[in-house]
């Protein structure tokens, strides 16, 4: 078995966020164990609510390579008590869908309707964890994450949505487009969550038949401009940098997140304590309205309780290996991965891990490496759902398990008997 | 004599205060936020990334009856999008008159086009800023005079020029009350590429360009500085570094 194994290099050193989110979750276990009711039950606050200090150590902590222009931008203006984007007034929550009609309208040079517009934020905060998370669905949903040019020029042309990947849903709306009052009162097309991690028509999932460099390309292309060079990103992938040098990366799956040391491919954003998401979710908002108004933080930290909870819709995903593997199969492929995979892709923790040197591995590094965002590193994947969740790698370049297994692994390739036990046991996972 | 000596000491003494409060680190931060000065300050720190601490005028709690005073608070801030209207965007060589406000009618696409403008993403730069009338009495005819971009490495300076300034979309009050404050949204006209800028107006041996890794030159972005007056007042903020708006940045 030719086998060239782990040689895992954690870069980011456990900070004492981790002790005390550790600390938390002991705690929370304990008291789970001693009474039922109160595992269900969330804490009335947290730190990030509380105040710009909390907020600021939070993001101080998150972003460990504070040099990159990424992190310098939210260093500058974030969690100040004083001054800068503390500063903003707070965005409206309330939008409706954009439906089928509406595209009709603007197709038909029309305009675009306000509406009967849904207010999102709850006049009373929930009191349950199974409330705090379907809040965070409905913003993850419905709540207008950015608001661009090419939005609205995309909702007035629906004849091309079926070559872009827009899919419009059974109920006449169109999934992670929404109607609201945009910052000059007018009413506007947003994009949520959903928009991109909603694939299939399940929430969290990524989105693999959208195209928004195709989006883009022809958008631009209409306004006399040329980016046909966005083309070349294909469906289910984007490159959300704004650096100069191509990093495209594939629209990953939410689930794991509950597990996720590190956010974004280079693991720019480590994960060090409940808030790090709100905080991550929050800087999102303000920068896809324009700097001039900030999200509802009880929506952040809603949308932060929904999606460490989320859960792949595992008969909804996972394809049916055939032929159906063995138990046989599967309890050594158990062993195997324990064996050589389990370093990296810890059990324990949703089958992911922390950061692992580009150099170390054989694929592209251009993502760790790029200017705005580069660590030098990779995050290691979770591996929840991992069967359901081709392509892989990234950037999206392995089409496959097998594929990847029986060349692309960036540790080494393992035996034809020892790959197909080990792919019978991820499908169980 | 013995009044005048006086009060150059209460002055000396107040102006000490002040700068002191500059230079305090900032609660729970890593001294990296910018930015507003009295411009006799010429004295400003700089971070070893090229922006300067300071964070904003304290409220001058020196005040005598009677006395004028006014502080600005950088709020947030963007440089624009002009991909699809590079026509609107800053000339290489600068624009004369700089920060002077347009007149009523101003035309340029972008200036007219706070949102995506019809769709094809031209947008006007903007700093937001919050003016406290500090001070003891009210304070009139608040206008901009200066509006300008720092570039990395240096702080290389490119006067430029606001299309709008504005609370709540409506022009500058002409009288701000004592303890009245306000946020002043500034639209004014951005690069294209700031990145491109640098290298299309480096020095002859590529400084701009050069050890970028340590100055973030290689960015594309820029701070911007902008200056208030209320005869006789002037007070200036510097933003941190701002970046173009991008389509798809999350």
């Amino acid at each position: 078995m030719a086998l060239l194994l782990l040689r895992t290099q954690l870069v980011h050193p456990a900070s004492r966020y981790r002790l005390l989110a550790a600390l938390t979750l002991l705690l929370a276990a304990s008291l789970g164990a001693c009474d039922g009711p109160l595992a269900a039950a969330e804490p009335a606050t947290t730190p990030y609510l509380e105040s710009a200090t909390e907020r600021r150590a939070l993001l101080e902590a998150a972003l460990w390579q504070p040099e990159l222009p990424y992190s310098r931008e939210l260093l500058d203006s974030y969690g100040f008590s004083d001054l800068g984007w503390e500063l903003l007034p707070e965005q409206t929550s309330a939008s409706r869908p954009l439906t089928v009609t509406d595209a009709k309208r603007l197709e038909a040079g029309l305009g675009l309707t306000l509406g009967e517009l849904t207010e999102h934020a709850p006049v009373e905060l929930p009191t349950s964890r199974a409330g705090w998370r379907a809040l965070g669905e409905t913003v993850f949903t419905q709540l207008p994450l950015r608001e661009d040019g090419y939005l609205t020029w995309l909702a007035s042309r629906p004849s091309r949505w079926p070559d872009l990947g827009v899919t419009p849903n059974a109920d006449g709306t169109v999934r992670g487009l929404v109607v609201f009052q945009a910052r000059n009162s007018r009413p506007a097309v947003g994009v949520t969550c959903v928009f991109c991690h909603g694939g299939d028509g399940i929430v969290g999932r990524g989105d693999r038949e959208l195209d928004v460099g195709a989006i883009r390309a022809e958008h631009a292309a209409e306004g006399g401009r040329d980016m046909s060079e966005l083309l070349s990103w294909g469906p289910g992938r984007a490159d959300v940098t704004d650096d100069g040098v191509p990093s495209v990366t594939a629209i990953p799956d939410m689930w794991g997140l509950g597990h996720a040391q590190y956010l974004n491919h280079s693991g720019a954003i480590a994960v060090s304590a409940p808030g790090t998401l709100a905080v991550r979710f929050e800087t999102q908002y303000i920068k896809g309205h324009r700097m001039r108004s900030r999200p509802a933080r009880q929506l952040m930290w809603a949308m932060e309780r929904f999606l460490t909870g989320l859960q792949p819709p595992r008969e909804s995903l996972t394809p049916t290996p055939s032929p159906t593997p063995t138990s046989d199969a599967i309890r050594a492929g158990r062993q195997q991965f324990n064996a050589t995979c389990a370093g990296c892709h810890a059990p324990d923790a949703g089958f992911s891990g922390g950061l692992v040197a580009a150099d170390t591995l054989a694929v592209d590094p251009a993502v760790a490496t790029t200017p705005e965002r580069g660590t030098g590193s990779y995050k290691v994947p979770s591996l929840i759902a991992v069967s359901a969740n081709a392509p892989y790698f990234h950037d999206g370049s392995m089409p496959s398990l097998e594929a990847l297994l029986e060349s692309g692994h960036p540790f080494g390739v393992l035996d034809t008997q020892a790959r197909q036990h080990l792919l019978a046991y991820l499908h169980t996972l | 004599m013995r009044t005048s000596l006086l009060t150059l000491l209460i002055a000396g003494v107040a102006l000490s205060g002040c700068l002191e409060a500059f230079d305090a680190p900032r609660e729970g931060t890593s001294d990296t936020a910018d930015t507003t000065s009295d411009t006799s300050d010429t004295s400003a720190d700089t971070s070893d990334t090229g922006n300067p601490p300071d964070t904003g005028n304290p409220p001058d709690t020196n005040s005598a009856p009677g006395n004028p005073s006014f502080s600005l608070v950088y709020i947030s801030g963007h440089l624009g999008h002009y991909d699809s209207c590079p026509d609107q965007a800053l000339p290489a060589a600068g624009i004369d008159g700089a920060g002077q406000a347009e007149p009523d009618g101003a035309s340029d696409d972008a200036a007219n086009c706070v949102d995506p403008c019809g769709g094809w993403g031209c947008e006007a730069a903007e700093l937001n800023l919050r003016l406290i009338n500090n001070g003891t009495v009210p304070l009139t005819n608040v206008v901009l005079t200066d509006l300008e971009l720092l570039l990395a490495p240096d702080d290389f300076t490119l006067p430029t020029r606001a299309h709008a300034v504005t609370v709540d979309g409506d022009t500058l009050p002409t009288t701000l009350g004592v303890g009245e404050v306000i946020d002043i949204r500034v639209q004014f006209t951005g690069l294209l590429a700031y990145r491109d800028y640098r290298s299309a107006n480096s020095d002859s041996d590529g400084a701009f360009d050069s050890d970028c890794a340590s100055t973030n030159c290689g960015i594309n972005g820029a701070r911007v500085r902008a200056v208030f007056a209320s005869f006789p007042l002037k007070q200036e903020a510097t933003s941190p570094t701002l970046y173009p708006v991008t389509d798809i940045d999350t």
